[in-house]
């Protein structure tokens, strides 16, 4: 069974034990979801908050055209061009055509 | 007149699948209380992405440690992590093995983290349009590692493996690591 060890009210350590070891050392049960990092009010774990970064829609069209740049130049592409098969380079292409517009009309 | 003594050692090893208590015998108390150890961390859980298939957990490494005993020495076996968490520290005495890093969750984001000294990074989950498209989860790490197939959640990795969990597929959640090990080894 999963038991956390707890130091400063937060998750420092998930380990298997059986209850009277886990006991011996001080440690709680962990829920199924618990992981290292949590805290522990001592009774109910929860999870650090970290702030959404808001991403506007240019934002990820680059990163997604930033995606495909790196897919075109990967071992994959290369095997595929020299197979001859032009569709997955195609469709990466075409993918990256239809983001080019969307960004240029924003 | 005299007579040679000889003594003849036995080698004898004690393996921890949970923790616990290392307790050595009086024998090897007098022989030194010298012990060989053999730890593996928890390996992390894999990942998942929005954009492709999730990373693989990193996998822990197998630590090797001498270490003299005096009495009882707690041991401590690392779980694996749960979906995209790290996996947990293993220990014996004040020899440690940290646990496999988690998969991360983000679009062809990079495997988990390898855990200790050798230990064995996730794989990168991939983005294939060639079939549909799909996207296939990275392999964890480590002997033992889960599998990343494609469009599925992530293989759990083998118990006390130290094996990192495959990602999962597309939103799909990723396997979980495999929990921690420690074998200690000595002669009396």
């Amino acid at each position: 069974m999963k038991y956390a060890i707890i130091k400063n009210s937060m998750v420092e350590n998930i380990i298997e034990a059986e209850a009277e070891f886990a006991e011996q050392v001080g440690a709680v049960i962990a829920a199924d979801d618990t992981a290292i990092g949590d805290f522990y009010d001592g009774s109910i774990f929860s999870r650090p908050v970290i702030p959404a970064v808001p991403t506007s829609r240019p934002d990820q069209i680059a990163g997604r055209l930033a995606e495909i740049d790196m897919l075109g130049s990967t071992p994959r592409a290369k095997r595929e061009a020299l197979l001859g098969n032009t569709q997955w380079l195609a469709q990466l292409d075409a993918e990256a055509a239809t983001l080019r517009s969307e960004l240029a009309n924003l | 007149m005299s007579f040679l003594s000889i003594s003849r050692q036995t080698r004898k090893t004690q393996e921890f699948l949970t923790s616990g208590t290392f307790t050595p015998s009086a024998a090897l108390l007098a022989a030194g209380g010298h012990v060989e150890v053999e730890l593996r961390g928890g390996g992390g859980g894999g990942g998942t992405s929005p954009g492709s298939g999730g990373a693989g957990g990193g996998g822990s490494s197998r630590h090797l440690g001498f270490y003299t005993v005096t009495g009882d020495t707690t041991v401590i076996i690392g779980a694996g992590g749960t979906f995209a968490a790290n996996g947990g520290e293993s220990s014996f005495g004040t020899l440690s093995c940290a646990g496999g890093g988690a998969g991360t969750s983000s679009t062809l984001g990079a495997g988990g983290a390898a855990g200790g000294k050798d230990g064995f990074a996730g794989g990168q989950g991939n983005y294939n349009t060639a079939a549909g498209p799909y996207q296939c989860g990275g392999v964890g790490g480590g002997l033992g590692g889960g599998y990343g197939g494609p469009n599925a959640t992530g293989g759990p990795a083998t118990a006390n493996s130290g094996g990192g969990g495959g990602g999962g597929a597309h939103l799909l959640n990723g396997g979980a690591g495999g929990s921690g090990y420690c074998l200690v080894t000595w002669w009396e």
